[in-house]
């Protein structure tokens, strides 16, 4: 498994606490960093994440306000992905962070399984539905979670399947 | 410090306190040559306000337009589908100038119920038309005739002549696309500020997404969105369906196409556009121009109030909703504003179909700020 | 707090909602008192939505019957499990919205097969309530298929099929299968999210949105409900009439006594039963409207029967891209069919899954997802069976109490070896089109039926030996009880109940106003 002392410390396999605690501005900004470089890995966003944010800010909203709160597990994230960093530069810290970790699979017992499982994970599960799916395969116009907005009136709804006439009788 | 900079600095102070300031005042003191001189700060505060205009500009015809749709009793007929593209894209637009705004830590005021909030009738905000009356009304030739006016074209109309009860064939249209120009005026000053003064612009409380095309923070992309509100609407430069093409007509040759009760479609033997094919005009609900201050209590029978104090209720949430979108709220807020939209008609439908007592015509929705 | 209702309706899911709003839409002062044994579930959360989307996890799941609370003691085994939602707004919370009209043989099931069950009622009967169900529920659908005969078109357009449909819509045409677009249940503010179980923009019918508005309309002064308050008892004052309901509210522990002119149960196919067995006094001593042993028998739902069909490429990279099928097909839900067992044909609705999200998640690199998305595909076509209710199947209550304070329940559900060879059967039909797909068979197999489409288990009859309500849904031999759940249906057919339901419903209100008005 990847990391140190950080990383590879024992935690219980539940739900880090984080009620009553806060986000600073340098956690968030660190979180979103971490976001970002999912779509630096696996380059499926167009331009930049810049316009996912607003997703994002979202989801992080709704997992550190309400019960229970991520705020636990996104702090721990903070600490296990910067050790990676100390440890291993950037660009290899997220390679081996996204693809190729070494953490076992069952319950997270680590920090670092901890901020696979409740954070990493759930960001690439936002990034995807937000419109990351649309860089893998073919031209496919929707996915679970993808809301069209004003797209919908320039582009289809989904694929569509056209038959001609004579197929149709 | 120059007479002249001392000049633009009491002009910016002055238009910043004041409470009805024009479009035209804003775009004078962005354009102004000794701009440069005032500070970051000055400068950054008259941009947060003139982009507070333009989302004012977008907000306010789009109650117009939603009541000439949900007057169309099919809502699949052509002329309702057209008119809710528009109402689509002028969302869409809100929403760009919106992120504008919160990319500079500006947040759109659109909930006011001062006597500076938006109330029907009302003329366009900023002063830009004087002429012009935006009317809560059922859809109607008189209706059409507004709208054509408020999204007239900067540039010269194709396919043929265009003459409406502003500007009769008859009269010189010197004024014709003043109020166009004025508007379009409006964005490329705004275009230009940002390119001039490099504000930073921060994505944080920007929305994308549903009707919000794109995140505004980089001044290029000031530039695209400036360019899709021009394309598809007020302000508009070259927009004749020969550069747009059919599928992306603007909304003034869309109104057209609804008012001449013609579809615009290419002919192939000259490859002009022309006004061909019969579009009928639609069935509607005879909702009459909701007279000012709305229908009251006291006026209307039980039923009826209630159709309308739910209406201005919802209406009241979704605009404090869509204000929050760019604040706290955040991108929740605007799905939930999205939902709070459909659930408009919901009252203003039924409210369509009841006939006034002793006049000839059907109630609608107020849109009332409570 | 009012001494006398005029209604009391227990349960508060689409039927005891669709009642209510019918009869406060014919007089906003009537006096309803509705009582829901749930907890109200908040719909539309942020919260709820991003934890839907990250964990698989809905917010009204923990109300679902846990093993314990309802077992199945019969040789099938009979999944109550995730079947319905305790909660106010009940099961329209989770559905899945699709919404088709029963046909009109589904009517006279017993006089076309001898087996099953026969309505005391005709699809002409339910037809003008099934247009008004449609426009209420806002289904979508293609009005030129013409599988059954309708007076008015849909109420908006049917959701086209997507692409990842048409290789199975071509071998329907090739093997004699008329292809259809499901019906669904959506409003136009439907924003394709495929989150339907827990709709953000609540695109998708919910009894519980209607619920609010009808508290919320300020003309409603005597419309009431209460939530965690489950119902314990009917109390007689005779043979003929219902004196009081009795009920505990939950949060208090109180036991409470209230009193209508005239009760409605629309508790769903297993509490409506459950309560009557429940009531037993010395005028029904096996239980209110029980002296033939009729509730909780017949009971029925639907099994899903299913064929995998594998192919090695996916040049196309097609994911599902909705969260209901978009595909269906009604070929075989016909009078024809009925003694073989209909099928209600319809394509899987999660696949091609291609989860993106967990490819990325599982440690694989871009070319590896690629490689991934464009190789071996599975679609799926199932299938709905209709089932013919049977005496001997039945739904039982049994010492004990659930989480809710609702009596504990066992079914006892099987099949006959006919039956069991002819879903054989209808798995070849369904194979034919795997295999004129040109895919290579996975599996053909039959799922136990999963509660969600549970009926038969107070039906409809002509006499009290036939079924526990009349024509009217009011129950035999008693003047002011009425029932309206999935319970009440005599056949299940092979599709969906709640259009169904929803149309009785409106037809039930018709009936309400004009005994009120004296007709």
């Amino acid at each position: 498994m990847i990391g140190n002392v950080i990383c590879q410390d024992k935690v219980d396999s539940g739900f880090l606490p984080g009620e009553g605690q806060e986000l600073s501005h340098q956690n968030r900004e660190f979180l979103w960093r971490l976001f970002v470089e999912i779509g630096k890995c696996w380059k499926n966003v167009k331009w930049d994440s810049s316009n996912l944010k607003s997703s994002w800010i979202d989801l992080i909203k709704a997992k550190t306000e309400f019960a229970p709160s991520y705020t636990g597990e996104y702090i721990n994230a903070t600490y296990v992905v910067q050790e990676l960093i100390d440890m291993y530069g950037e660009k290899d810290a997220f390679h081996k962070l996204f693809l190729d970790n070494g953490i076992p699979s069952g319950p997270p017992t680590t920090r670092l399984a901890h901020a696979k499982k409740y954070v990493i994970d759930e960001f690439i599960k936002m990034q995807v539905l937000a419109s990351g799916f649309k860089h893998f395969g073919g031209p496919n116009s929707n996915y679970h979670g993808y809301v069209k907005g004003s797209r919908y009136t320039l582009m289809p709804e989904v694929r569509e399947f056209i038959e001609s006439i004579e197929e149709s009788k | 410090m120059k007479a002249a900079q001392q000049k633009i600095q009491r002009k910016v102070s002055s238009l910043l306190a004041a409470k009805n300031p024009t479009v035209a005042e804003h775009v004078a003191c962005l354009t102004h040559p000794d701009l440069p001189s005032l500070s970051a700060g000055e400068r950054l505060a008259l941009l947060k306000q003139t982009l507070g205009q333009a989302v004012s500009l977008e907000f306010a015809t789009i109650p117009i337009y939603l009541c000439a749709l949900w007057s169309i009793k099919n809502n699949l007929h052509p002329a309702a589908v057209s008119i809710r593209n528009v109402v689509q894209e002028e969302m869409l637009h809100l929403a760009l100038a919106c992120n504008m705004l919160a990319s500079i830590g500006g947040r759109p005021k659109i909930y006011d119920t001062t006597k500076t909030g938006l109330r029907y009738p009302t003329g366009l905000p900023g002063g830009v038309h004087p002429e012009l009356t935006l009317k809560l009304s059922g859809l109607t030739d008189d209706a059409l005739d507004d709208f054509l006016e408020v999204e007239l074209p900067a540039s010269d109309i194709d396919i043929e002549p265009y003459s409406n009860k502003y500007t009769p064939a008859d009269k010189d249209d010197k004024h014709t696309h003043d109020h166009a120009h004025t508007i379009g005026a409006l964005y490329d000053a705004i275009a230009e500020e940002f390119q001039s003064l490099k504000p930073e612009m921060r994505p944080d409380n920007q929305v994308s997404g549903p009707l919000s095309w794109f995140i505004v923070d980089k001044p290029e992309k000031v530039e695209s969105a400036i360019h899709w509100i021009k394309t598809q609407g007020e302000g508009a430069i070259d927009t004749s369906p020969k550069n747009t093409g059919l599928k992306k007509l603007s909304h003034f040759y869309r109104f057209w196409e609804i008012r001449k009760r013609q579809k615009i479609e290419k002919d192939e033997a000259t490859g002009k556009y022309v006004f061909k094919s019969p579009l009928e005009f639609p069935e509607v609900w005879p909702m009459v121009v909701v007279p000012k201050g709305g229908y009251q209590k006291k006026d209307v029978s039980e039923d009826v109030w209630v159709l309308v104090s739910k209406f201005d209720e919802t209406y009241t949430k979704l605009i404090k909703l869509l204000e929050t979108a760019w604040g706290e709220g955040g991108q929740g807020a605007l799905w939930h504003a999205i939902e709070t939209m459909f659930d408009l008609e919901r009252y203003a439908i039924p409210l369509m179909q009841i006939p006034i007592p002793g006049e000839i015509g059907n109630y609608g929705p107020s849109f009332r700020l409570l | 707090m009012k001494t006398k209702y005029d209604y009391i309706i227990v349960g508060s899911g689409v039927a005891g909602t669709t009642i209510s709003k019918g009869l406060l839409e014919h007089d906003r002062n009537i006096s309803i008192l509705m009582l829901e044994a749930g907890p109200v579930v908040e719909a539309k959360t942020r919260r709820g939505w991003w934890d839907y989307i990250t964990l698989d996890r809905t917010p009204y799941a923990y109300t679902y019957d846990l093993d314990w609370e309802a077992k199945s003691i019969g040789k099938i085994n009979f999944i109550t499990s995730g079947a319905r939602v305790k909660a106010y707004g009940g099961s329209t919370m989770h559905w899945g919205a699709w919404a088709l009209r029963f046909k009109p043989e589904d009517f006279h099931l017993y006089t076309n097969t001898g087996e099953g069950g026969d309505w005391p009622i005709t699809y002409d009967d339910l037809e003008e309530y099934y247009c008004k169900a449609e426009e209420y529920l806002s289904v979508c659908g293609d009005d030129s298929e013409n599988w059954t005969r309708r007076s008015k078109p849909y109420t908006m357009p049917p959701f086209k099929w997507t692409a990842a449909d048409g290789v199975m819509v071509q071998a329907f045409r090739k093997v004699g299968i008329k292809p259809g677009k499901m019906p669904i249940a959506r409003y136009r503010k439907c924003m394709t999210t495929g989150t339907c179980k827990y709709c953000p923009f609540g695109s998708r019918f919910s009894a519980q949105y209607v619920l609010d508005d009808l508290r919320e309309d300020v003309r409603h002064k005597n419309f009431t409900v209460r939530p965690n308050c489950v119902v314990t008892q009917i109390i007689c004052s005779s043979r003929e009439k219902i004196e009081a309901i009795e009920y505990i509210d939950s949060t208090t522990g109180e036991t409470i006594r209230e009193h209508a002119d005239t009760y409605i149960i629309c508790s769903g196919s297993y509490e409506t039963p459950k309560l009557l067995m429940k009531s037993r006094n010395s005028y029904w001593e096996n239980g209110i409207g029980n002296d033939h042993d009729l509730l909780g028998r017949f009971i029925i739902s639907h099994s899903m029967l299913k064929v995998r069909g594998w192919t090695p490429k996916n040049p196309e990279k097609w994911f599902q891209e909705y969260d209901f099928p978009t595909l269906m097909s009604r070929t075989y839900d016909t009078e024809e069919q009925q003694k073989k067992g209909k099928i209600f044909l319809f394509k899987n609705r999660v696949l091609p899954d291609i989860d993106i999200a967990s490819l990325m998640i599982a440690g694989k690199t871009p070319a590896q997802i690629d490689d991934i998305v464009s190789g071996p595909m599975e679609l799926e076509l199932q299938a709905f069976m209709e089932e013919k209710g049977k005496f001997e199947n039945r739904l039982q209550i049994v010492p004990g109490k659930d989480r809710f304070g609702l009596p504990r329940t066992t079914v006892n559900f099987n099949r006959t070896d006919e039956e069991i060879a002819n879903t054989d059967d209808r798995l070849n039909i369904m194979k034919t089109v795997i295999d004129a797909m040109g895919y290579k068979i996975v599996y053909a197999k039959t799922e136990d039926p999963g509660a969600h489409h549970t009926t038969g288990t107070c039906r409809m009859g002509n006499t009290p030996a036939e079924g526990v309500t009349d024509q009217n849904l009011k129950v035999h031999d008693i003047d002011n009880l009425y029932l309206c759940s999935n319970g009440v249906f005599p056949t299940g057919s092979a599709v969906n109940p709640t259009l169904t339901l929803t149309a009785l419903c409106m037809r039930l209100t018709d009936h309400l106003i004009a005994q009120s008005n004296g007709h």
